[in-house]
């Protein structure tokens, strides 16, 4: 466990879902796990919260209310000051091509839900990696 | 025997058609010149040989137009005929031809209905996939909170956290998994339900429905979920409403779900039921307005709704009316219709919504007996 860590060490993971029980759910585990966690409901929020304070990486729903993921995927790739975080789409739809419209508008894997947390870590870890070189 | 026809021939005013014994000629200045100076030329040798040689030019002058007559006449006998079987021909050609537009029309018609029929079975197949892909995004979403927090109970169990750091009931965590299985099993069952409906397999029990009991029920079922978002709920039933002869359990079901529905898009406004005769029909029917003061929807979302080809919540679940109503309003339309009845909807986004049902005050024998 990283509890020993500074606060400011943590890996920062914004996480975008609009279901609260999964949210929180998915919080309280990764936050066990090391993670500092923000959370926000909708599309929208999440662009908000990735430019007033950009986290590590983004944990995103797709099917949200206001604006949906694909949209929101877009948007923070688009721009350069949040380009480069990259962003983990986290779906509940098994059907490829959900996944595959994930990819195209930006994100840089997906991950399906019910959660298997093993598998989720081992890909956010591997998108820390790939950010952080060094 | 010579007759003018009166059509111009494609040289307009230059040529004229003439039927001489039956056969059409069409003269042209060129062949009229031809003509004339034939005729001229024949009237020069004809005078210079009778006076050189007298009535034996006469006779050597007429008897080559005798035999050209009589070879002319043999000649027009054969064209004729030859005329007459070419018009028999042709008139069985337009009859044939006739024939072929009319059977060409009924295959172009024939067409049409299979491409619409077509067109209907993959709007079907097409909404089918799409039903199944959002309903398995349903169940799973309630399944990631079951399998999420019991892996949170156990990892809390394992691995309690610091004394420092926030801890959460236990108790908390479980009741998230008994809602959620709650919420799956309401989807399995509107599921069951849904199918059931359209393989005609719903009996209904008809027998005199207390309208007002059946509404109110319907209305108390949904007044804890209205309680907690603020919401009050109102009952307008019209009085001395003569009872109808329908499903009780079917008509609570219906009134349940478009009562569920307007509660959850409305937050500290009001929804209301309001039950009368609808006099604007002929026979008996009753009408039920279900109008909530809740954000309202813009038209296209409206009719997917309580469309036929209902797929399921929307993919964006910016229809907030739908998520979580799982399979409500599909099976709301299919019972209004298994009842003789309909449903409609009136909403602009912003303005709340009017969910109308019409129901006849008996269903047509055809529903019952299936």
């Amino acid at each position: 466990m990283v509890y020993a860590l500074g606060r400011g060490c943590l890996p920062r993971i914004l996480l975008v879902e609009d279901d609260v029980p999964t949210r929180e759910m998915l919080s309280r585990r990764l936050a066990k796990r090391g993670y500092e966690v923000a959370e926000v409901g909708d599309g929208s929020e999440a662009i908000a919260a990735a430019h007033a304070a950009p986290p590590d990486i983004i944990l995103m729903d797709l099917r949200l209310p206001v604006m949906d993921g694909w949209t929101a995927a877009s948007y923070i790739k688009a721009d350069p000051r949040s380009r480069a975080i990259p962003i983990l789409a986290l779906t509940a739809q098994a059907v490829p091509a959900e996944q595959e419209q994930a990819i195209a508008a930006g994100c840089d894997d997906v991950d399906t839900k019910p959660v298997d947390l093993a598998r989720l870590l081992g890909k956010i870890e591997a998108l820390l990696g790939a950010r952080k070189p060094a | 025997m010579i007759a003018r026809a009166p059509a111009p021939g494609p040289h307009g005013s230059e040529s004229r058609a003439v039927r001489v014994l039956g056969v059409e000629v069409r003269w042209t200045p060129r062949r009229l010149l031809v003509l004339g100076a034939a005729s001229l030329a024949y009237t020069i040798v004809f005078v210079a040989l009778y006076r050189r040689l007298g009535d034996v030019a006469v006779a050597a002058a007429v008897l080559p137009i005798a035999a050209a007559g009589w070879w002319l006449r043999v000649l027009l006998v054969r064209v004729r005929t030859q005329a007459r079987i070419l018009a028999d021909e042709r008139a069985d050609l337009q009859g044939q031809i006739a024939r072929r537009i009319e059977v060409e029309a009924k295959l172009r018609s024939a067409n049409v209905l299979i491409s619409e029929a077509r067109d209907r079975a993959l709007a079907g197949a097409r909404a089918k996939s799409a039903f199944l892909a959002n309903m398995s995004h349903e169940l799973r979403t309630p399944l990631t909170s079951i399998i999420g927090y019991a892996e949170l109970m156990i990892e809390d169990a394992a691995d309690p956290p610091p004394a420092g750091a926030a801890r959460v009931d236990p108790v908390k965590d479980v009741h998230k998994i008994v809602e959620a299985g709650r919420y799956l099993l309401g989807l399995i069952d509107d599921l069951l339900d849904l199918s059931r409906i359209e393989a005609g397999k719903l009996p209904l029990q008809i027998a005199p429905v207390d309208v007002e009991k059946v509404a109110r029920s319907a209305l108390d079922a949904v007044r804890p979920a209205a309680a907690a978002r603020g919401t009050t709920l109102a009952l307008e039933v019209e009085p001395n409403l003569p009872p109808m002869r329908s499903d009780a359990t079917r008509l609570r079901q219906i009134l349940l779900n478009v009562a569920g529905s307007a509660v959850r898009v409305t937050e500290k406004g009001k929804v209301t039921l309001a039950v009368a005769r609808d006099s604007a029909r002929t026979g008996d029917w009753y009408v039920f307005r279900l109008s909530d003061t809740g954000a309202g929807m813009p038209p296209e979302e409206r009719a997917q709704l309580i469309s036929e080809f209902y797929e399921g919540p929307p993919v964006d679940r910016r229809d907030q009316r739908a998520t979580g109503a799982g399979l409500g309003l599909a099976i709301t339309r299919r019972l209004c219709e298994l009842l003789g009845g309909e449903i409609g909807i009136e909403s602009e986004p912003g303005e709340g919504a009017t969910l109308t049902i019409v129901l006849p005050q008996e269903p047509p024998r055809s529903a019952t007996s299936g």
